[in-house]
């Protein structure tokens, strides 16, 4: 079992080249219309149908990556935190938030160096904001909140140790309060005053994210348990699963129509986070019986590398792909295939170049 | 060639890169920082995969996986007794 972990970093990691490739499939689709002939039109996004219901199911379903990697996280910081003092625990992570760091701060700049290309300017607040809350790119958010999370590991960890059967429920309670400021925003409510206390919850992606952290952790602590509880209740698993699948459609469609969005990213949706912690959960019970890819497992043991570098290399890619195949714009799916492709097989193969050259000094620097 | 010298140098070629040129048997392989924890689950893999020994939930314990010593005694001893 503890081995399969690695096999769902690896899916994980898919995962999040997928996702973030959907976002260039809908750029497609809503703004580069005019490269190609196709039946993929912003209409046909906003309504529900056989095509926008696959790109909306498979981007909220991919959308658990983040979810998946806090729980595999929880789970391993768990098993090198067990039986160890605060002390020696801030050792441990010392050493671990540097090689998280270097490769962090890299990618941050070349980011930032990719987009002043691109003719943007930033100001030194913007820049501060970059490196500190992981502003580079949208999913850098997850290098400060997994480093936020790694700090709070030691007494998590006692505390799920402790009283799991309490911690874990708070942390379910602290994530719906964190999503309903998104439902305001989105909305355009505005809120009751009573509901001001919300606002503390709004910008933290710690608060909406910990409790998949936790969710390891109590899963390392209690494995043998849980997983019996879930065999037992295997098919009441998958009917919630399909349940909050087809809720969390019916809710998309909703906020689209009343925000006039044609795209909705479903990932601060209170429904779709429940739908994250159930699919991690029956991951757990499935992983029993399949036999990894090794082929995947490579790429979980990779992940980090990979998720701080496909967003460069899908966007380069699918810009590519404007200019010189414009058809293939069209062709939705055949375009998120060769993105995700590319979005895992390039940083890995910028890795291997490493390895072999005089970079392989600095490869812990550059990938993690 | 031997379970110690297999270990330290799938460590070293694979999880240290970039980390340490070197490593001792005794080496605390996470305390160090020689590998990461993501590391401890390649480190099983690569377990399973090269001596056909499936590493049960309940021996994937930090005791077990502290330094290359450590980790090639638990596996001496597992491949002995499972014959």
């Amino acid at each position: 079992m503890t081995r399969k972990l690695l096999f769902l970093n690896g899916i994980a990691i898919i995962f999040a080249v997928y996702h973030h490739s959907i976002y260039w499939a809908v750029t497609a689709i809503n703004y580069w219309g005019d490269r190609f002939i196709s039946s993929a039109t912003p209409e046909l996004l906003s309504i529900p149908n056989v095509f926008s219901l696959f790109l909306r199911i498979t981007d909220q379903i991919a959308g658990s990556a983040v979810p998946a990697f806090l729980f595999v996280s929880g789970f391993l910081y768990s098993f090198s935190l067990d039986r160890q003092t605060i002390r020696q625990s801030y050792r441990l992570i010392q050493k671990r938030i540097l090689y998280l760091l270097f490769p962090y701060i890299v990618w941050s700049t070349a980011t930032v160096v990719f987009r002043a290309i691109e003719g943007r300017s930033y100001t030194v607040v913007e820049l501060i904001r970059v490196y500190l809350l992981g502003e580079a790119d949208a999913p850098f958010y997850y290098v400060p909140l997994i480093i936020q999370m790694i700090i709070l590991s030691p007494f998590l960890f006692k505390a799920v140790k402790k009283y799991p059967v309490v911690i874990l429920p708070i942390a379910f309670v602290i994530q719906a309060l964190s999503s309903i400021p998104w439902y305001f925003k989105v909305l355009e409510i505005t809120p009751l005053q009573s509901l001001n206390f919300l606002n503390f919850f709004k910008s933290s992606y710690l608060f909406s994210y910990l409790v998949w952290f936790i969710m390891g952790m109590v899963f390392f602590t209690h494995r043998e348990k849980i997983t019996a509880f879930l065999r037992i209740y295997r098919w009441g698993l998958l009917s919630s699963l399909l349940f909050l699948l087809i809720l969390g459609q019916f809710e998309i469609q909703y906020i689209m129509n009343a925000s006039g969005n044609s795209w909705i990213n479903s990932q601060s949706s209170i429904i779709t986070k429940w739908l994250y912690s159930l699919l991690i959960f029956s991951f757990t019970i499935l992983l029993e019986k399949i036999t990894p890819s090794s082929t995947i497992e490579f790429i979980g043991g990779k992940s980090y590398g990979i998720y701080l570098s496909h967003i460069i290399t899908i966007e380069i890619f699918a810009r590519s792909i404007y200019h010189l195949l414009p058809f293939i714009l069209g062709q939705t799916v055949i375009f998120l295939g060769i993105l995700v492709f590319l979005g895992v097989g390039t940083p890995l193969l910028i890795m291997y170049v490493s390895r072999i050259t005089p970079l392989k000094t600095i490869y812990s620097y550059l990938w993690g | 060639m031997e379970t110690q010298t297999i270990i330290q140098k799938f460590i070293l070629d694979e999880l240290a890169k970039g980390r340490k040129k070197t490593i001792d048997v005794n080496d605390d392989l996470l305390g160090e920082g020689i590998i990461d924890s993501l590391g401890i689950l390649q480190l099983v893999a690569f377990i399973e995969e090269k001596f056909n020994y499936t590493v049960p939930d309940e021996d994937v314990v930090i005791e077990n996986f502290m330094s290359v010593n450590a980790l090639s005694h638990y596996l001496n001893q597992k491949l002995a007794s499972n014959g």
